[in-house]
C-alpha cells in the first residue's frame, strides 16, 4: 500500500526542489496517491516536530501527525489556499496536540519568558558536533528549557520550515521567531560550551 | 559556527535521534485511502468529555438525513442512532467493526483509542458517515 521509495531518505531532496503544493492539492483532492504522497514526504518532518515540540510521547506524536493527516484529507475539496498548506497543517498540527494534552489532564507548561544566555555565546568549533558528540548534543539539547527547546524543534524539522509556519505551530508572533531563534541557539551554544565531554578535541 | 550553520547540525542531529517513524509516514500515505466521497458527512455538533481524563465521553453528529450519538468508555463504543437501519460500523484508521442496529442503539467493543467514526446506512439508503473524532 506504501510506496517503496517512502522509507527512503528522499524527501530530503524536497529541500532543494521547488514543489508545486497547489498542483499536488489539486491532484491528491482526484485521487491521485503520488501526489499525496509528495505532500507526506514533504511535511511529515514538520509534523513530527511539531509533535516533538510539544513533548508528545511516541505514541501520542504518531497519533497527532495522522489525525492531521486524516484531517487534510477531510478538507482537500476545500483547502481555498493550497499555497499555505503548510501553515494550515501547522495549526491543525497544534490544535491536534493541544488537545492530546488536555486529554492527558496534562498540566500546560508554564509560559517563561526566554532570556538572554548569561554568557556570551562562544563561537562552537565544527568538530566537536560530529559524530558520536551529537548523541550529546541531542541530551543537551533536550535539557533546554521548555520555551527555547520548542521552539528549535520546530525549526531543526527537515526540511526547514518557514518562519511563518513556525509561527502557526506555536501560536508566536511570526516577528518573534528570528529573535528567540537566536536567542535560544546562543542558549544551547553555551551549555555545550560547558559540557567537558563537548569540549574534548578529536 | 554562525546560527544557520548551528542549526544545521542540530537538523542533522534531529533527522538521527528523532526520525519520523516508518510507521508514521505509512499511517500518512495510507490516509488518503480513507476518504469517502460516496457518503453523506454527518457532523460533530456535540462533543463532552464527562470527566477530564477518564470516564464516557459523549459525541453527537448530525446529517441532514441521520443523527448519531455515541457514549465512549475503554473501548466500548455505544451508539444511539435516528433516521437510519441495517447496521452500523465502526472504523478507526487501522479497523473496522460492524454491529447490528437494535431499536436504534448498537453497540462495539474492543475500539483502539484514536479515531474513530460511525458508518450507517439512512433508511432511503444513503450511506452516511460521521466526521472522524478522537474516541
Amino acid at each position: 500500500m506504501c510506496p517503496a521509495g517512502h522509507t527512503n531518505q528522499d524527501g530530503v531532496a524536497g529541500h532543494h526542489v521547488h514543489m508545486d503544493i497547489p498542483a499536488l492539492v489539486a491532484a491528491a483532492a482526484r485521487g491521485d496517491q503520488s501526489a499525496w504522497d509528495a505532500l507526506v514526504r514533504q511535511f511529515s518532518g514538520l509534523l513530527w516536530s511539531i509533535a516533538r515540540a510539544y513533548r508528545l510521547s511516541d505514541a501520542d506524536a504518531a497519533d497527532a501527525v495522522q489525525c492531521t493527516w486524516i484531517k487534510l484529507v477531510e478538507h482537500l475539496d476545500r483547502i481555498t489556499e493550497p499555497e499555505r498548506l503548510a501553515g494550515w497543517l501547522s495549526t491543525t498540527a497544534r490544535h491536534e496536540c493541544l488537545q492530546l494534552i488536555r486529554r492527558s489532564g496534562r498540566l500546560p507548561e508554564p509560559a517563561e519568558e526566554i532570556a538572554d544566555s548569561p554568557d556570551p555565546a562562544p563561537a562552537v568549533d565544527h568538530e566537536l558536533l560530529v559524530g558520536e558528540r551529537n548523541a550529546r548534543l541531542w541530551r543537551v539539547f533536550e535539557e533546554l528549557p521548555d520555551r527555547c527547546r520548542r521552539l528549535l524543534r520546530v525549526l531543526m524539522a527537515s526540511p526547514p520550515p518557514a518562519y511563518a509556519d513556525v509561527a502557526l505551530a506555536l501560536d508566536m508572533p511570526v516577528g518573534s521567531i528570528g529573535p528567540n531563534r537566536q536567542r535560544c541557539l546562543g542558549r544551547l551554544k553555551a551549555l555545550v560550551r560547558g559540557d567537558s565531554l563537548l569540549e574534548e578535541r578529536s | 559556527m554562525n546560527d544557520d550553520d548551528f542549526l544545521d547540525v542540530l537538523r542533522a542531529t534531529a533527522d538521527e535521534f528523532d526520525p519520523v517513524p516508518a510507521g508514521v509516514l505509512r499511517d500518512a500515505s495510507a490516509a488518503l485511502a480513507l476518504r469517502s466521497l460516496d457518503a453523506e458527512l454527518a457532523e460533530l455538533v456535540e462533543s463532552e468529555a464527562l470527566v477530564r481524563g477518564d470516564g464516557p465521553l459523549t459525541l453527537a453528529f448530525e446529517s441532514e438525513r441521520v443523527t448519531v450519538n455515541l457514549e465512549i468508555s475503554d473501548g466500548v463504543v455505544r451508539g444511539l442512532v435516528t433516521g437510519a437501519e441495517g447496521e452500523a460500523v465502526v472504523e478507526t484508521p487501522h479497523s473496522r467493526r460492524a454491529a447490528p442496529i437494535t431499536d436504534g442503539w448498537f453497540t462495539v467493543t474492543d475500539v483502539p483509542s484514536g479515531l474513530v467514526r460511525i458508518r450507517v446506512t439512512a433508511s432511503d439508503g444513503t450511506p452516511v458517515v460521521t466526521r472522524w473524532a478522537r474516541g
